[in-house]
């Protein structure tokens, strides 16, 4: 074990001295931060141009003015007249136009009140209607609503329940207001969650997955230089198992400064849970990795084969580790990729015991593969 | 040339022992993404953008009106096209959630109903994983939101009825104008599309979603294919390059020989995806909006147009292994430089989901000027505009390579 330290010390003295490698860590914190102050710029997973057919109507005014300073993650631009809306969206500058029609308030009363509108009060216009452009509409009624409830209940009380008496707009509005509701209907929750993260922005949101990504690939290259190190004879004189032994050595030495770097990132752009169970979770996906990247190099036996599947490998993560995209399926493939596991083990702590568990097995696995070691290693 | 002639051949012996490799890995990445696209269009779960939503509902939701409320979402509103609620219990809601079968679940206390009669401030939980990074995820929470703001309202309006006959004494009414208010409000909302009217203009300029993914997966693939050769250009030492100078061999012989076989490699394997690629697209009826003829014939002269695409990655690659000549850095920037250019240009997320300052910077990157590119070459033809930074980008860094192989020599 002493020896095995020191092999782990010497490794991390050579990787130090290699300025590049330095730089390389210290632009994965810099890159972070560069990324956190992109999100913090305005933007919207789907663009959307607002402009009202009547420069006059206040209403319709007051819904541009709300819709563009709320925040939201769909990103609002005010055009000046339908026309150049519509030349956005077919220039693909914008994803949809809502064009607020003329009578949009007379509209919009005729439609509280009867439930139904002859004639439209916005005109959407999109390139495709895809589900996130469907989805957007709720939102464009959602800005709506608060008025037309509030037309909905004046119509009723003023037509339906009280025909016969004068009702003021403000015994109305007091009786309305009176009343109000400020609970929120939806109470949002993350299953199994042991620590909230803080920034959620979708711009970050691949940030933890890159840098687990990363993390891996300094394992991986840490064994491509451990196969370099075999071929110049390095360990001829060592015992095989004490030199089967030591991948982990070099594997530990490159993922060790690319996880606390990683850490270092995620507070700096906090993106972080707390921060024990930060730590606790990158610890064990070091691990993982180490034990990860040892089965690979028993079963891909050289740095050529390595370096020829390390693409493969690392776009097979990008594609199946929930990073940018989650997909349902897949699950079987998803299993036996380490990122995986730290991914949904920072919200969920079964999958850190899961993780535990792969390290184990990968370990067992990577031993089981490197077969008897006799003798000095070759 | 009398130098590069030589240079070249021993370049291409060396490309020769990697290239069954290399090419059984691009052929894997290639089946490997092929047969991931291929699943997820047939599952119609593409981008989730033609994909339903799926959320799982959890507790007592028979028996009650609120049964009723999401038998009429599920079958009047329109939004029934987006979004699938399913009930189930609060086991099987988390596995589907952990399998990724629903983005979220929504848990309705046991005395929902009753507290809300009782006008008690009470809530359902929406339970969502842990990843914010889906789309739909991101969408439902502000729909939730809205949703919310909506129940808000219609409580308001029907709690300022309530007031107005509390005020008068008119209890006989209160029952029958609490409910007519309460369907009136709900037809407003499930006649909500009338107030809208949807033009589609259908793709002109830009590119529909599965073409843009396409042209991303190719700059994607280029980026990445750069860390399989990292093999070929790990170098021990400068020593064997300062033997060749001496030789006769200068600095701009060898790095046009090692450039050059470097980039044949890269079209061989690139040229040869297209039979794969071709049959799964014939045989999975995958079909780009561009494309008229055959697939494969399309394929074809795609990629013929994509090889200045093609040099200029190669360029870019083969400039930060002469940076970085040692085996971790190398490997290391390899992908530090292709995840963050694909990132950044829009080929992992659409760049229009990027602020104003990135979406102006893109275009500009090695990157987005490739993708800015073989996206002319899917749609059109690319005009000078599109070819100029390509074309700045390639002597650049075949520039500064052999100026840093310069300085090393020297050294």
């Amino acid at each position: 074990m002493r020896r095995f330290f020191l092999s782990f010390w010497l490794l991390e003295k050579r990787f130090f001295k290699n300025p590049m490698f330095l730089l390389l860590l210290l632009a994965i914190p810099l890159l972070a931060l560069g990324l956190m102050a992109v999100s913090q710029e305005e933007s919207g997973i789907l663009k959307i141009a607002l402009c009202a057919e009547d420069p006059g109507d206040s209403l319709a005014e007051g819904f541009i003015r709300a819709l563009t300073e709320d925040d939201s993650p769909l990103l609002f631009v005010v055009m000046e007249d339908a026309v150049e809306a519509r030349a956005a969206v077919e220039k693909n500058q914008v994803d949809a136009a809502w064009i607020f029609a003329e009578g949009f308030q007379e509209k919009l009363q005729f439609f509280a009140r009867n439930g139904y509108s002859p004639e439209p009060a916005v005109l959407v216009v999109e390139r495709e209607d895809t589900i996130p452009l469907q989805l957007s509409k709720i939102k464009l009624f959602g800005a709506l609503y608060p008025d037309v409830a509030y037309s909905a209940y004046r119509s009723f009380a003023k037509e339906a329940l009280l025909p016969d008496e004068e009702l003021s707009e403000e015994d109305l509005r007091l009786a309305y207001e009176g009343s109000a509701m400020n609970g929120n209907l939806f109470q949002l929750d993350y299953v199994d969650f042991p620590a909230k993260t803080e920034n959620r922005s979708y711009i970050m949101a691949p940030l933890r997955g890159l840098l687990a990504l990363m993390v891996l690939l300094c394992g991986f290259s840490a064994v491509m230089l451990f196969f370099r190190d075999k071929k110049q004879g390095m360990f001829a004189r060592i015992p095989a198992m004490a030199a089967q032994m030591r991948v982990y050595a070099y594997v530990l030495a490159a993922t060790g400064p690319a996880a606390a770097v990683s850490l270092t990132a995620f507070a700096a752009t906090k993106n972080t849970a707390t921060f024990w169970w930060e730590c606790l979770t990158m610890a064990v996906f070091v691990l993982s990795c180490c034990t990860f990247c040892a089965l690979m190099m028993r079963i891909l036996r050289t740095a050529n084969v390595l370096g020829a599947c390390l693409p493969f490998l690392m776009l097979g993560m990008l594609v199946f580790c929930p990073i940018f995209f989650s997909y349902g399926g897949f699950r079987a493939i998803q299993l036996l990729l380490p990122p995986y596991y730290y991914l949904n083990a920072i919200h969920n702590v079964g999958y850190l015991y899961a993780m535990c568990l792969y390290a184990a097995i990968t370990g067992a696995a990577s031993g089981l593969c490197a077969g008897p070691c006799r003798g000095r290693c070759r | 040339m009398v130098t590069f002639i030589p240079c070249l051949t021993a370049q291409l012996k060396r490309i020769r022992n990697v290239f069954p490799l290399i090419f059984c890995m691009t052929l894997l990445l290639t089946a490997g993404i092929v047969l991931l696209a291929s699943a997820v269009s047939r599952s119609d779960a593409l981008s989730e953008r033609k994909a339903k939503i799926n959320i799982g509902l959890i507790g007592d939701v028979d028996r009650t009106y609120l049964d009723v409320g999401f038998s009429a979402i599920q079958k009047l509103d329109p939004s029934r096209y987006a979004i699938h609620f399913f009930s189930m219990g609060e086991a099987e809601a988390r596995e589907k959630l952990a399998r990724g079968e629903i983005i979220a679940y929504i848990a309705i206390p046991d005395d929902f109903i009753h507290s809300l009669n009782r006008g008690e401030d009470i809530s359902l939980t929406y339970v969502t994983g842990s990843n914010a990074s889906n789309i739909g995820t991101i969408l439902m929470s502000e729909i939730m939101d809205v949703a919310s703001g909506m129940a808000t309202d219609s409580q308001n309006a029907i709690y300022g009825t309530r007031q107005l006959i509390a005020e008068r004494d008119m209890w006989d009414v209160f029952e029958e104008a609490t409910d007519s208010l309460f369907l009136h409000l709900v037809g407003l909302i499930l006649n909500r599309m009338d107030l809208f009217l949807t033009e589609c203009t259908g793709a002109s300029e830009g590119m529909p979603f599965l073409s843009y993914y396409f042209v991303s997966f190719f700059i994607v693939f280029l980026l990445f294919w750069g860390i399989a050769s990292s093999s070929l250009f790990i170098k021990k030492g400068i020593a064997l390059t300062c033997l060749l100078k001496v030789r006769g061999r200068g600095v701009a012989s060898q790095l046009c020989a090692e450039y050059a076989a470097y980039f044949a490699l890269m079209l061989i394997n690139l040229f040869l995806m297209i039979v794969p690629l071709g049959a799964v697209f014939h045989s999975f009826d995958i079909r780009i909006a561009e494309w008229e003829a055959e697939p494969i014939t399309e394929l074809f002269f795609f990629l013929v147009r994509l090889i200045p695409v093609a040099a200029v990655i190669a360029a870019l690659q083969f400039f930060l292994y002469e940076l970085t000549p040692n085996m971790l850095s190398g490997i290391f920037l390899q992908f530090l430089t292709a995840i963050s250019l694909s990132y950044l240009s829009g080929c992992l997320y659409p760049i229009a989901f990027f602020p104003e300052s990135i979406q102006r910077v893109a275009p500009w990157l090695p990157s987005g000027a490739a993708l800015r590119y073989a996206g002319k070459c899917l749609t059109s033809s690319p005009s000078w505009r599109e070819a100029l930074p390509l074309l700045a980008y390639f002597p650049l860094f075949l520039g500064v390579a052999a100026a840093i192989r310069t300085w090393r020599m020297r050294r």
